[in-house]
């Protein structure tokens, strides 16, 4: 797919993941452009979150899992042997389903990136920590408590605080794992303001249910149906003329 | 089920649970009582002249003069006894061999218990047993003194079917019509002059060391010993026990040999202390020979391999505890696992670690097996710290057992066991309680 432009940061080229003999991504071939916010939506068990957790290499985590065909960021081929999983996930951020900081302070979290990557210099995280909590629209709440515990945030404010700690290492690409399903509605629209705010400085994955929000938010949106990328397009035209059936029905409400 | 025998099965779960509760709650009173009360009277008694002559010439403690003032009116009012004694010797001196028969030893015997309780006349020969230079030096020691002073406990065997009947009959009577028959009223009435008992509170129980056998003195030796064998066992316990958590839980996944391994740590919490013990001897003394006979070294090592399943299984399911989530975050950010576990997964597994960890430091405060052949001793110095690689140590657990089955005067210094006992008991509540405050403090913190 052509976006004037834009080159893409990552390319997928019949790209599979299995869990045990299970296919749960199909040689799915994809093209995401730099810069966009690209939706991934789908019915459960679609494959959608398996192919975001796969840019990040969070698959490795389960024993079963492997994967087939290639998957590329920026023209590194992400599933050979000897690539450094700690430098690819410094270009990769996430943000969770579930808020999930840390049980230290608000300024801990966000430093906890940074310091990982070789940051030592307080002034120098601390000038850190507020860029990524202003980027996330937080730093105004928190900033005359950046010492408290972070789980004393509401579940809004801890989910914001996720993305900040996400941008803290400034990524190249940020999957976002149906980062509003566990809020409530204000706090699912703040979310979706940040995503406006942060398109342009980052690309962004992000995967939902929701499909008024993926409407609202992406750019692109691709549709994922058992395993396989059914259908990839501008947002525009694939809530008002998906090119499948499928993808017709899905969103429609048919099934799903 | 219809709404009435629902209501009426939940009313009484809920009865039946308070019931329990009640039940455990006095149950715990029953025990307690007794262990608080006569516990104390370790520290708080009323101690006689004799105790204060004692802890002035033993411990260096006290008013010389108050006590010599003190021993004087003492012996003052102690001199009719002495009197009757002397006039009675003479009586035996001028009668015939037939009467001096007749009283000899019952004399003898009536003199040394007078010496036992108010302590060896003045200008006697000096005896080697500190226990044999004092009077008694508690008052309630000295009226129980005074009653087998005043009685002659004797059995009746006449009814064959059953255990010999206990009977007292007054000592006076044995000496029916001579001049010592006064000495019993003179003693039942002017005792309290004769040792001049005071409340006396004695705290430094706790730091004194133990005089001819805990006979006098206090339990230093003991309560040091068993601190130095519960922290001891838990330098071993801790750093082992984590790691082997930590593997469990984080690198070992779910094989067959894994299983097994986790079966056998179970198991292992099961095993009899007394086999810990045993093999505390065969193991590091006679065959690693971490010290050339019984110690402290072995003895904690020996603590902490009985503790260590508590610590490993403990640990394990506070790892596994730690929400998902702060893994998966850590590793997103590029956190390698050494990182996350030291990071994020320990800090947040915090609390359940400590709480097992303090409950396995009371168990092995507490457990008197495993160190009977490993590390205790019935009588010691206190230790200094490099003494305990290779030195034994009493401990109270032990001492506590040694004093109530192997002492040789059981009855006499019982107030000295239930001081061990009292203070045993008090040190374990202590320090859950204070692992109950610790662990309250962290989760708070963790909980923001």
């Amino acid at each position: 797919m052509d976006f004037p432009g834009k080159k893409d940061l990552l390319k997928a080229e019949s790209f599979s993941v299995f869990y045990g003999d299970n296919e749960a991504v199909r040689k799915v071939d994809i093209e995401i452009p730099e810069g966009l916010v690209t939706a991934i939506i789908g019915p459960s068990g679609c494959g959608k979150s398996t192919f975001l957790r796969a840019v990040n290499r969070m698959n490795d985590l389960i024993p079963s899992c492997r994967a087939g065909g290639s998957l590329r960021l920026d023209g590194q081929e992400l599933y050979t042997q000897g690539l450094d999983v700690v430098m690819l996930r410094k270009q990769v951020g996430m943000v969770f389903q579930k808020p999930n900081p840390f049980p230290k302070s608000i300024f801990d979290n966000i430093a906890f990136g940074p310091r990982i990557h070789g940051v030592r210099d307080r002034s120098k995280l601390a000038g850190l920590v507020e860029k990524s909590l202003q980027q996330a629209a937080l730093w105004d709440e928190v900033k005359d408590r950046l010492g408290d515990n972070a789980m004393g945030l509401s579940g809004g404010q801890q989910q914001r605080l996720c993305l900040a700690r996400a941008i803290a290492v400034n990524p190249k690409i940020l999957l976002m794992d149906e980062p509003a399903s566990a809020l409530d509605p204000r706090s699912t629209s703040k979310i979706e303001d940040l995503i406006e705010e942060l398109k342009g400085k980052y690309t962004i994955l992000i995967v939902t249910h929701n499909m008024q929000q993926a409407a609202r938010v992406s750019d692109l949106t691709a549709f994922f149906y058992e395993g396989d990328l059914i259908e990839f397009g501008e947002t525009s035209q694939i809530f008002t003329k998906p090119g499948e059936k499928q993808t017709e029905d899905y969103i429609t409400g048919r099934f799903g | 089920m219809e709404v009435g025998t629902r209501k009426l099965l939940d009313r009484s779960f809920t009865s039946v649970g308070f019931f329990a509760i009640i039940l455990m709650g006095m149950a715990l009173l029953i025990l307690l009582q007794p262990i608080i009360v006569r516990g104390l009277k370790a520290f708080i008694f009323r101690g006689t002249v004799e105790y204060r002559e004692m802890s002035l010439e033993q411990f260096g403690r006290g008013n010389a003069e108050a006590l010599a003032r003190d021993l004087d009116e003492a012996l003052e009012a102690r001199k009719p006894v002495y009197d009757i004694l002397d006039s009675f010797e003479e009586e035996m001196k001028e009668s015939g061999p037939e009467f001096r028969r007749q009283y000899r030893s019952d004399f003898s015997e009536l003199k040394g218990l007078i010496t036992e309780l108010l302590g060896p006349r003045e200008g006697a020969k000096e005896k080697a047993l500190i226990r044999k230079k004092y009077g008694q030096t508690r008052y309630d020691r000295a009226l129980i003194k005074l009653h087998q002073v005043l009685f002659v406990e004797g059995y009746d065997y006449s009814d064959t079917s059953g255990m010999g009947k206990s009977i007292e009959t007054p000592r006076a009577e044995l000496f029916a019509g001579t001049t010592i028959e006064r000495l019993f009223g003179v003693l039942e009435s002017d005792i309290e002059k004769m040792l001049k008992p005071k409340m006396t509170l004695y705290w430094r129980f706790l730091f004194d060391e133990s005089k001819d056998a805990h006979f006098f003195g206090g339990i230093w030796p003991e309560m040091l010993g068993t601190l130095y064998l519960s922290i001891g066992s838990m330098i071993f316990a801790i750093p082992l026990g984590i790691i082997t958590a930590i593997y469990l839980a984080e690198y070992a996944g779910h094989g067959k040999f894994v299983s097994l391994l986790r079966t056998c740590i179970s198991s292992l919490a099961g095993v009899p202390s007394i086999v810990f013990g045993l093999f505390g001897l065969a193991f590091f003394i006679n065959t690693m020979h971490v010290s050339s006979s019984k110690s402290v070294l072995a003895g904690s090592m020996t603590l902490a391999l009985l503790v260590l399943p508590t610590i490993i299984r403990a640990s394990e399911e506070a790892i596994l505890a730690v929400p998902r989530g702060y893994r998966e975050a850590s590793m997103s950010l590029g956190a390698g696992k050494w990182f996350t576990i030291a990071r994020v997964i320990l800090p947040a597994a915090l609390p359940g670690i400590l709480t097992s960890t303090i409950i396995s430091l009371g168990r092995a405060a507490g457990e008197t097996a495993p160190i009977i052949f490993t590390a205790a001793v019935s009588v010691g110095k206190p230790l200094g710290l490099f003494e305990t690689l290779s030195q034994p140590t009493p401990a109270l657990p032990w001492n506590i057992y040694n004093l109530a089955t192997e002492h040789e005067a059981v009855d006499e210094i019982r107030h000295v066991q239930y001081g061990m006992v009292f203070t045993l008991v008090a040190m374990v509540l202590l320090l859950n309680l204070t692992a109950i405050l610790l662990r309250a403090r962290i989760t708070k913190k963790l909980r923001g």
